[in-house]
């Protein structure tokens, strides 16, 4: 019934907002892949949870009355989709790169807009006293994955750096809370996550047995923003605002003075402020947290097309250059006077030298 | 010897002759003549609704993301049979449920009978087994996953559960439900206890455990797709859960085709057993 009704209200509401004012739209819908901590709290992480956290959007279309409608969905990035489909989203904040990809390849028409999270790691977990002391030791075992993802498409990558396959183990399709409990109650032998994992080794109950920590930049994962093709046409100026307000706040969340606050205001999606420091370890926070659409994103996603069609996640694969936006976040550096302020990764995800000025932007 | 066995064919030429009856439904189909009508009745609605579903595909009333037109369906259809994602996993699904089905029939047999025959049994039992199965499958799911963790023991007791109810309920009423002149017509034969069950209980409630096991059979199909798409990493239900997590609605109404495919081939392959193995029903009629 959603199914059908939606579009049809979201056509009468748009039908209504073109006779009223068709230069705002009243209300903005913003979904975010994911929940806090305890499985349904709407709380996030990078710079899309802080953005969210704060009212960042709500503050700066005060002036116009414009409503922000958030959706964090408990499902991640495949239920995003399915709202996205649906068109009862405008933006995607924080979107991984394989629902992302997924999505597009389905021919949903959207714009990355910038990026958000990158290079993010993967850890994979196990009870306690498994006797597992790697990957490989864990075949024919059953492993907890939340599919559909951006960590099912890096589980593909480790797979195939490892010379495995998804056939050595039994893979079951978990949400990341269901899989922590799981692991606790060692119903499965093992969890493919994210920095979660970490509060499990801490109450005892897990171990991590693998890390993409200090292995190829391919690895890691990217989350974006983006905007659906119709809202983009029709708002070019709203997209631009919110571009400034996002360039910004990953500003903040890019600069070294501010790392505690950065790691603390994440805390509140119920993870521990040990967690990212620890996920973080040396590097900067910029090294995650820039929003820069550079080589290392391009290729990243280039790749990641490649490698999500190779891995049978999608079934086509597409013209990247068409999908990705630049110009609005090339014109918010540009307006606030960051262009240099974050470093350029190259193809690979080394920092091209000189690239940046600000402190912040030391290399990994 | 022969006087029993001859008076056990009497007796059973009499119950035969008392039960044996047609549908109505059939004999008005036979009656007007044109059996191609019963072949195409059943044909309309499915046949409306692929041209609804092709409509709204053709203009576009719902995103094709979300409902992908009959055509791409079937081309999904073909792709995963013969890429061997559909006979894989079905082959998988099938041996849970045949291993569930057995336990669980076998299981329900015993209780439905002991129950039936024995209203010491029936007393105790009937209103715990009553309560115990008016919870659905999946409101075990949660409970046996404590116990038993999530691996194939939890898939099968989930089929054995959802198979037992019904098989035993079927085999309870049939037997309650047998005429008690039948009984007196045993006992004027003088029949043993056993040539009670052998000879009047179990001819006339055979139509209602065939009826038990099409449906036992029935629910365990339904309860692997509940608890494929729960907990599995293989088998029918998780191939829909794949279509779903990766948007690829046309993977998951494939998959759903197959499913209520496999179930109807089912429950007319059972039909059709019926039919040939209780032919001897009619025999008389």
């Amino acid at each position: 019934m959603r199914t059908i009704l939606h579009p049809i209200l979201s056509v009468l509401v748009s039908a209504v907002a073109v006779l009223g004012a068709a230069d705002y739209p009243t209300v903005i819908r913003v979904g975010y892949p994911g929940v806090g901590n305890d499985g349904y709290s709407p709380v996030g992480v990078s710079t899309a949870g802080t953005i969210a956290g704060k009212g960042l959007f709500e503050e700066e279309f005060k002036a116009e009355g414009i409503k922000f409608e958030w959706t964090f969905f408990k499902g991640a990035g495949p239920a995003l989709n399915e709202s996205l489909a649906n068109g009862l989203l405008d933006f995607a904040s924080g979107l991984g790169d394989l629902p992302a990809i997924v999505h597009r390849a389905s021919g949903i028409e959207t714009r990355i807009l910038a990026a958000n999270a990158r290079r993010q790691n993967t850890y994979i977990v196990v009870p306690t006293d498994s006797p597992a002391k790697s990957l490989q030791d864990l075949k024919g075992k059953r492993l907890a994955l939340f599919k559909g993802t951006n960590g099912s498409l890096a589980w593909a990558k480790i797979l195939k750096d490892e010379n495995l396959t998804e056939s050595d183990f039994k893979v079951l399709n978990f949400d990341s809370a269901t899989a922590r409990g799981a692991i606790a109650t060692k119903d499965i032998d093992g969890y493919i996550g994210g920095s979660d994992v970490f509060q499990l080794r801490n109450r005892g109950v897990g171990r991590v047995v693998y890390t993409t920590v200090g292995r190829t930049p391919y690895l890691g994962r990217f989350t974006t923003l983006l905007v659906t093709k119709d809202f983009e046409q029709k708002y070019p100026q709203i997209v631009q605002r919110i571009v400034n307000v996002w360039v910004k706040e990953a500003a903040w969340g890019s600069n070294e003075s501010n790392r505690s606050d950065v790691f603390k205001y994440w805390g509140k999606s119920g993870q521990a402020w040990a967690d990212f420091k620890e996920d973080y370890g040396q590097d900067t926070l910029a090294s995650h947290q820039s929003p820069l659409l550079d080589d290392h994103f391009w290729n990243h996603y280039r790749k990641g097309i490649l490698a999500a069609h190779e891995f049978k996640l999608i079934r086509k694969t597409f013209d990247l250059d068409s999908w990705v936006e630049p110009k609005y976040i090339n014109e918010a550096l540009r307006l606030q006077k960051l262009e240099n302020n974050w470093v350029r990764y190259d193809a690979d995800g080394n920092p091209i030298a000189g690239s940046a000025t600000a402190a912040g932007a030391v290399s990994r | 010897m022969s006087i029993a066995a001859d008076t056990t064919t009497l007796a059973r030429q009499v119950l035969v002759t008392k039960t044996a009856q047609r549908p109505w439904t059939g004999r008005l189909l036979r009656r007007s003549g044109s059996w191609s009508l019963g072949l195409t009745l059943p044909l309309l609605l499915p046949l409306a609704i692929l041209g609804a579903w092709q409509s709204a595909s053709t203009w576009h009333w719902i995103s094709p993301q979300i409902l992908p037109a009959p055509a791409v369906v079937w081309g999904t259809l073909v792709d995963l049979t013969a890429s061997g994602d559909i006979t894989t996993n079905l082959g998988i699904s099938a041996l849970r449920v045949l291993y569930g089905f057995l336990i669980g029939g076998i299981a329900g047999l015993v209780l439905g009978l002991a129950m039936g025959l024995s209203p010491t049994v029936r007393a105790y039992l009937y209103p715990t087994f009553n309560a115990i199965s008016l919870v659905p499958a999946l409101g075990w799911i949660p409970l046996l996953m404590m116990f038993v963790g999530i691996g194939e023991t939890l898939k099968i007791i989930i089929i054995a559960k959802a198979t037992l109810v019904p098989i035993a309920i079927a085999a309870v009423q049939g037997i309650r439900n047998i005429p008690e002149n039948y009984f007196e017509v045993g006992s004027v034969f003088r029949f043993s206890r056993w040539q009670v069950v052998r000879y009047i209980v179990l001819p006339a409630a055979v139509p209602s455990l065939f009826n038990g096991v099409r449906q036992g059979l029935n629910h365990a199909w339904l309860a692997l797709v509940v608890v494929e798409l729960l907990a599995s990493s293989e088998g029918i239900g998780y191939l829909m859960v794949w279509g779903r997590q990766l948007f690829q609605l046309d993977v998951v109404i494939a998959t759903m085709i197959v499913i209520g495919a496999v179930g109807l081939l089912l429950d007319q392959g059972l039909q059709f057993a019926e039919s040939r193995l209780l032919r001897w029903r009619r025999s008389a009629y």
